[in-house]
C-alpha cells in the first residue's frame, strides 16, 4: 500500500499540480478499493487502483471545468521565458503543456512502466490509441526540449 | 553585329564562348571588346575560373526517411520519428533497429533528432503520499489498544446476548393482576401462580349493596370480627389483617391493580385477598393504594425477597454498561450511535434504545 499510495499520488500530482486536491483524490481512491477489495485480485489491485485514482481525478477536473465556466484555458504555447538548467525540470514541464490524455498516458507509461494493455485498461482506450497518444507526446516533447536548446 | 553594345553584348560573349560565332561575328565581338576595354578585362577574369564538374550521386537528399509516411490506425505519421519513439518505447524490430542507426550514423539533423528523442523519457520525481496510515483499513491485529476495544465490544455484546433473554423470562413472569373494572363492591382476589392469565375473580359471596366513599386509599382494617387497627394513628401499620388464608381489606372505588415480579415464587396454593369498600375516615396518608396494598400482599405471601426487586434494576444498570461500550467502541471507530433512553418518574431506566450500523436494539424494561 505505501508504494501505490506514492505512486498513485505521484500520478495525480503531476496531472492537477495541486497538492491537497490529489491527497483527496488518492483518499477516496482508496476508500473505493476497500470498498471492492473482495472482488480484485491482488495482482490486479494496482492496475485498478491507478483506474479508480484516474476516473476520480477526471471526474474532479470535469467538475472544475463545469465551475469554471468560460474560463479561459491554460496557453499551450511553446514559448520558454523561464530558464532551466534540468533536462528532467524541462521535461515536466513540457508535460504540463501536453493535452490532457497524451499527459496520463505518457506518466502512466514513464512512471509507472504500464505496458499499452495495461494503461489502456486505466484510461478506458484501446491499445492502438493509447500508442498513438505516445507517439504525439514524444513528438511534441521532442519538439519542446529541441526548441528549448535552440534558444539555449 | 553592327548593334553589339554593352547592354547587349553578354549574349554575344557566351556564344562566343560556346564556338557558335561565325568568323564574321567573332571579328566583331573583338573589335567591340577592343574599344570597351573594362568589358575585355571582366570577360578575361571569368575565363580563369574553374568550373566545378557536378558529379552525380554525390548531392543526395539524405533525410528521405522523413518523406516516408507510416500509417498507424488511420493516422500518418513521419517514419523517422515512429522509428525513434518505437525505439525508445522497446517496440522496434532488429531491421527496425539497424535502419534507424544506419540513418544515425551519419551526422546531421536527423541525428541530432534521434538523440532529443532518447531524452524525452521521463524520469519519475521523488513524491510521496505523506498520510499513508489514513488510507489503511482498519486491521485489529497489529494493534494492542484496539485489541481492548474489540474485546470490550466483545463482553458488551456477549451481556447483551445473555441480558435479553434474561430480561424477557423475567419479565414473562410477570403478573398483573387487575379488576376489569372500578370495584363498587366486595371483590375476592384469587391469586395463583399456576395460572398465566390475570387472576381476579370477583366473588360475590363477598358482595356488599353498601355505597361506596370517595377514597382513593385502602386501609388496613379488621372485619368479621378480625383484629382492625386504629386508623387515625399515624403510621399505622399498612397490612391487611390476616386470618389464616384470607385477607381482608376496604378499600374505595378504583381499579386495582397490582403486578407481582415473580409469580413462580408464589405459593402453589392459591390465596384470596377479599377487598371490600370502606369509608375512609382519617387522612388519605394513612392508607394504601389498592395496588400497593395487593402488591404487599401478594410479595409477603409469595416470600418475595426485595432483592429480586434490586436485580432487576441492576439488569438495567446492566444495559447502561452496554450502552455505555457501544458509545465508547462507536466513538473510537468513527461510526454514529445513537441512543435514546427513557426513564419513569422515579428517574428508573424504562425504556432503552441503541442504534448503530451494526446494531439496533430497542429494549423496554
Amino acid at each position: 500500500m505505501d508504494l501505490y499510495a506514492d505512486n498513485v499520488y505521484r500520478f495525480i500530482l503531476k496531472n492537477i499540480k495541486d497538492e491537497d486536491k490529489a491527497k483527496d483524490v488518492v483518499q477516496d481512491s482508496f476508500e473505493k478499493l476497500w470498498v471492492k477489495v473482495g472482488e480484485v485480485s491482488f495482482e490486479k489491485s494496482k492496475p485498478y487502483l491507478f483506474s479508480i485514482a484516474y476516473h476520480t481525478m477526471i471526474d474532479l477536473i470535469r467538475k472544475e471545468k463545469r465551475l469554471v465556466g468560460m474560463e479561459a484555458a491554460p496557453s499551450e504555447d511553446m514559448s520558454h521565458s523561464e530558464h532551466y538548467s534540468d533536462i528532467n525540470e524541462l521535461l515536466h514541464r513540457a508535460v504540463q503543456q501536453l493535452p490532457e490524455i497524451q499527459r496520463n498516458v505518457i506518466l502512466l507509461r514513464d512512471y509507472e512502466g504500464y505496458s499499452y494493455e495495461e494503461i489502456g485498461e486505466i484510461t478506458g482506450l484501446n491499445e492502438s490509441q493509447v500508442k498513438v497518444y505516445i507517439y504525439r507526446a514524444r513528438v511534441f516533447l521532442k519538439t519542446y526540449i529541441g526548441s528549448l536548446e535552440m534558444v539555449i | 553585329m553592327a548593334n553589339i553594345n554593352r547592354h547587349n553584348y553578354r549574349t554575344t560573349l557566351i556564344d562566343f564562348s560556346e564556338g557558335r560565332l561565325s568568323e564574321r561575328e567573332a571579328d566583331e565581338l573583338l573589335a567591340f571588346m577592343e574599344e570597351n576595354h573594362d568589358l575585355l578585362d571582366e570577360y578575361l577574369s571569368m575565363s580563369n575560373v574553374d568550373m566545378p564538374i557536378l558529379s552525380q550521386g554525390k548531392d543526395v537528399f539524405t533525410e528521405k526517411v522523413r518523406l516516408k509516411k507510416v500509417v498507424f490506425v488511420g493516422e500518418e505519421f513521419d517514419e523517422f520519428s515512429w522509428l525513434c519513439v518505437a525505439r525508445l518505447e522497446g517496440d522496434a524490430s532488429n531491421s527496425e533497429l539497424s535502419e534507424l542507426k544506419r540513418i544515425c550514423e551519419k551526422p546531421g539533423e536527423l541525428s541530432t533528432e534521434a538523440a532529443l528523442f532518447e531524452r524525452v523519457k521521463l524520469l519519475p520525481e521523488n513524491i510521496s503520499y505523506p498520510y499513508k496510515k489514513s488510507l489503511k483499513r482498519f486491521d485489529i491485529v497489529g494493534n494492542q489498544h484496539l485489541r481492548w476495544y474489540y474485546a470490550a465490544a466483545s463482553v458488551a455484546a456477549v451481556l447483551l446476548i445473555f441480558t435479553i433473554p434474561v430480561w424477557r423470562d423475567h419479565q414473562q413472569q410477570r403478573v398483573i393482576a387487575s379488576a376489569s373494572a372500578p370495584i363498587e363492591q366486595n371483590l375476592a382476589i384469587k391469586l395463583s401462580s399456576k395460572s398465566s392469565s390475570t387472576e381476579v375473580h370477583v366473588d360475590n359471596r363477598f358482595a356488599s349493596n353498601r355505597s361506596q366513599s370517595g377514597a382513593l386509599k385502602i386501609r388496613s382494617t379488621r372485619a368479621n370480627g378480625l383484629k382492625m387497627a386504629e386508623a387515625s394513628q399515624p403510621n399505622l401499620e399498612r397490612k391487611a389483617v390476616v386470618r389464616s388464608d384470607i385477607e381482608v381489606a376496604e378499600l374505595s372505588p378504583i381499579t386495582p391493580k397490582v403486578v407481582i415480579n415473580n409469580p413462580s415464587l408464589l405459593a402453589t396454593t392459591p390465596r384470596v385477598i377479599k377487598i371490600r369498600p370502606i369509608e375512609v375516615k382519617s387522612t388519605p396518608a394513612n392508607y394504601q393504594t389498592v395496588g400497593e396494598f395487593l402488591a404487599e400482599k401478594v410479595s409477603n405471601a409469595a416470600g418475595i425477597d426485595q432483592k429480586q426487586v434490586k436485580k432487576a434494576v441492576g439488569k438495567a444498570r446492566a444495559w447502561e454498561y452496554a450502552q455505555a461500550s457501544i458509545s465508547g467502541i462507536a466513538r473510537i471507530f468513527g461510526f454514529p450511535v445513537k441512543v435514546d433512553k427513557q426513564y419513569d418518574a422515579e428517574g428508573n431506566l424504562k425504556k432503552i434504545s441503541i442504534d448503530t450500523k451494526l446494531l439496533a436494539i430497542s429494549k423496554t424494561l
